[in-house]
């Protein structure tokens, strides 16, 4: 209770002004507004380095972003963890894919059958998401067990982070040797400028980026190396200042690229986080997006969580937009994305693995078993994937070695429980 | 010295806290009432039945607002005084102090979180160090919970449970040997009684509790325990259940949970029993404070805002 504060708080690439329209009547200077932002961040990387205090993540990185150590009840401890190590298998997956065997011997229509089958599509209705929980298994910082093929082809990939915050997602996978050939990380300047200090100051993260050019820029708000590069801006203007900035740091449209967005799009406004969406289907050759953020925002839980953010100024402007898992898989598959997919957190929780299960039971005392089912029902994971459509026939080759390693990096679950 | 409880208890009313030296004096007084309670206590109808309470001292007092002041009516809380909410102190030493002043109109059992263990991770330790400066308070009301009965029997008919049934337990008669002045053991019949829940879903009639400790208990169990022990219902608690209560297993077990919008964030509402002089049963519904006064409160009940991620 006492230690109960403020668990995990936003991470967004946006200014606080649409975010907050509650603070009207309290005079907030933009000092003022930027020590909130920094407070939420602060509280943010606290709860992760709850979890990782107490055993349930193994992140040697957090620790450097977290003045006062707070340990947190054992139900956010158990989310904190679930988030991460389900967004940490994706991106891990997406990371090791690759295209497997000769890829003549995968003939399109064997492809597209599977995919229409594993994943729900705009024409298979009957598909329902929330009851397949056996078809998911996110096991946690383990290597892909499955035996590869004779033939693989390995391909140059990106990671974009939307609304970074404080993630150490790049530096975790990198110490483990698992890198990307570039990691983008955005988020508002005020976020980007602590984040980039504590980096360029300690051997643990410039050992881990081991470019001897890292160097900061603009002020101090960002920094650039070969294969990792933190951007300040403004999600909201992402064509028109994002992109371009992107583009200057080497950011290549024709590699497959996962785009990350945790707690991030519903903090913006539908019109503007569509823009994101628009923009990646439109001119990736090849992505993935993984979202992960709040659903069901009418029942007694959702509307309570609703007006208890309000009171701490904090506002979900997507949440109607895409309140449910269904709604979360047609943001991509009404813009004409190949495969959607989205699950909420109980799901992910019920099909951790046994030993992995018992491994987190045992680390505190857990009681809040109706209360997780509730919080847990309220977040989801919703991913998707497409590669764009070229006019030139000789590309469609192309196009479909990037669907296949696509499929590969979220199949992954599929063929794990085989 | 009962001008001093009765100062004491209005004092606590306006949720506030007595002093160290008073809650020392209230629970050796407390002690020597519990001392002499069975583990399966006597009660009897008509009698309110309530569920876990959680620190949630505003919903504590719209609970007696709604079922009727002590000692007019006649009340069982089912354990769960403490842990979660931000006044289990005032929630606790206000039903302890009750309990003291009229000991035949309240009955105070034992819940999963009226133990060393589990408040220091739920927040009733820390809640004590922050509003008395040491864990003396703490310690205090650790030793009373050792003393809080087990359960209790209305009428011989209706069992009053903060969990559930045991595998180790056949018979009322065997709760009654149970050595109960102890630390919530953590497994073991004491242990499950405190800890087990109902499951709709069993076949087998008991299964592995989700929660660590304890057991599920099924229909095919419940009921050869009600018939062996000439029971008509168990009354229980320690599940959140968004509409206050539950029935299950054809009428034969109830959940009632008496702590609304559990956590400040759960957004249920809440019950309790009120079990009439012929043992019929009619459930109060109510909602948290909060929310009773529209929203007129300028600053929320609670202090630090609920958890959620963000």
């Amino acid at each position: 209770m006492s230690g109960h504060r403020s668990p995990e708080q936003p991470r967004k690439g946006v200014t606080q002004q649409r975010a907050m329209p509650f603070s009207s009547g309290v005079h907030q200077s933009s000092a003022g507004r930027d020590d909130v932002i920094k407070g939420t961040d602060d509280d943010a990387i606290i709860s992760k380095l709850s979890a990782v205090d107490l055993g349930y993540l193994d992140d040697p990185f957090v620790k450097y972003f977290v003045k006062r150590p707070s340990r947190r009840p054992p139900i956010i401890n158990r989310g904190s963890y679930l988030r991460t190590v389900s967004l940490d298998a994706l991106t891990e997956e997406f990371i090791k894919s690759t295209i497997e065997g000769p890829p003549e011997s995968v003939s399109i229509d064997s492809r597209a059958s599977i995919t229409t089958t594993a994943t729900t599509s705009s024409s298979s209705k009957t598909t329902s998401t929330s009851s397949t929980p056996t078809t998911i298994s996110i096991k946690p910082s383990s290597p892909s067990s499955s035996s590869l093929p004779t033939t693989t082809i390995s391909i140059k990939k990106q990671i974009v982070s939307l609304g970074c915050g404080s993630d150490t997602r790049y530096f975790k996978f990198k110490s483990k040797g698992l890198s990307a050939h570039k990691y983008f990380e955005i988020d508002f300047q005020e976020s980007t400028a602590k984040k980039a200090a504590v980096i360029k100051k300690n051997n643990a993260f410039t050992d881990i980026i081991a470019d001897p050019d890292l160097k900061l820029g603009q002020g101090g708000t960002e920094l650039y190396s070969k294969d990792y590069c933190l951007l300040s801006g403004d999600l909201r203007e992402f064509e028109d200042s994002i992109v371009p900035k992107l583009k200057t740091q080497g950011f290549d449209i024709s590699l497959p690229t996962l785009f990350l967005s945790e707690c991030v799009l519903i903090y913006i406004q539908p019109r503007d986080s569509d823009t994101i969406v628009n923009w990646v289907g439109n001119n990736m050759d090849a992505s993935l997006f993984v979202v992960y953020e709040q659903i069901n925002p009418t029942d007694a839980f959702g509307a309570m969580m609703l007006r208890n953010l309000k009171t701490r100024q904090i506002e979900l402007p997507g949440i109607h937009a895409y309140p449910s898992l269904k709604s979360q898989e047609e943001r991509f598959l009404s813009r004409g994305w190949l495969a959607a997919k989205a699950v909420s957190m109980n799901t992910l929780h019920n099909a951790l693995p046994d030993d992995e299960m018992k491994r987190i039971s045992n680390l505190e005392i857990f009681d809040e078993v109706e209360e997780w089912q509730l919080l847990a029902d309220h977040y989801c994971v919703a991913w998707a994937y497409h590669a764009r459509a070229h006019s030139q026939p000789e590309k469609e080759h192309q196009r479909e070695q990037l669907i296949s390693l696509l499929f590969n990096a979220i199949h992954f679950t599929d063929k794990k429980r085989q | 010295m009962g001008s001093d409880l009765d100062r004491q208890i209005q004092t606590l009313l306006q949720c506030k806290i007595i002093t160290e030296a008073e809650v020392k004096e209230l629970c050796l007084k407390a002690r020597e009432i519990l001392v002499e309670e069975s583990n399966v206590q006597r009660v009897d109808a008509p009698v309110t039945v309530c569920g876990d309470i959680h620190g949630q001292f505003h919903d504590l007092k719209e609970l007696f607002k709604v079922g009727g002041e002590c000692p007019k009516t006649n009340y069982l809380f089912m354990g769960d005084f403490v842990d979660r909410g931000h006044h289990s102190v005032e929630t606790f030493l206000l039903l302890l102090a009750l309990k003291i002043r009229y000991p035949d109109r309240i009955t105070l059992i034992r819940g999963n979180h009226e133990s060393r263990q589990i408040t220091k991770v739920y927040g009733f330790y820390d809640e004590c160090f922050q509003k008395f400066g040491s864990a003396n308070v703490w310690r205090y009301c650790c030793e009373i919970f050792d003393y809080l009965s087990l359960s209790a029997i209305i009428d011989d008919r209706i069992f009053c449970v903060h969990g559930g049934l045991s595998p180790s337990i056949n018979t009322i008669d065997q709760i009654r040997t149970i050595d109960r002045m102890q630390e919530v053991p953590h497994n073991g019949a004491m242990c499950d009684l405190l800890w087990s829940d109902p499951d709709p879903d069993s076949c087998t009639g008991w299964g592995l509790s989700p929660r660590g400790a304890g057991f599920l208990f099924g229909e095919s169990v419940t009921k050869p325990f009600l018939h062996k022990n000439g029971l008509e219902l168990i009354a229980r608690a320690h599940q959140l259940v968004m509409e206050g209560y539950k029935l299950m297993f054809d009428d034969t077990v109830v959940t009632v949970w008496s702590a609304p919008n559990y956590c400040y964030r759960c957004g249920n509402v809440a019950a309790i029993l009120e079990i009439g002089s012929e043992l019929n049963k009619s459930y109060r519904i109510f909602k948290d404070s909060d929310r009773n006064s529209m929203n007129l409160r300028s600053t929320p009940q609670r202090e630090g805002p609920p958890d959620y991620f963000l």
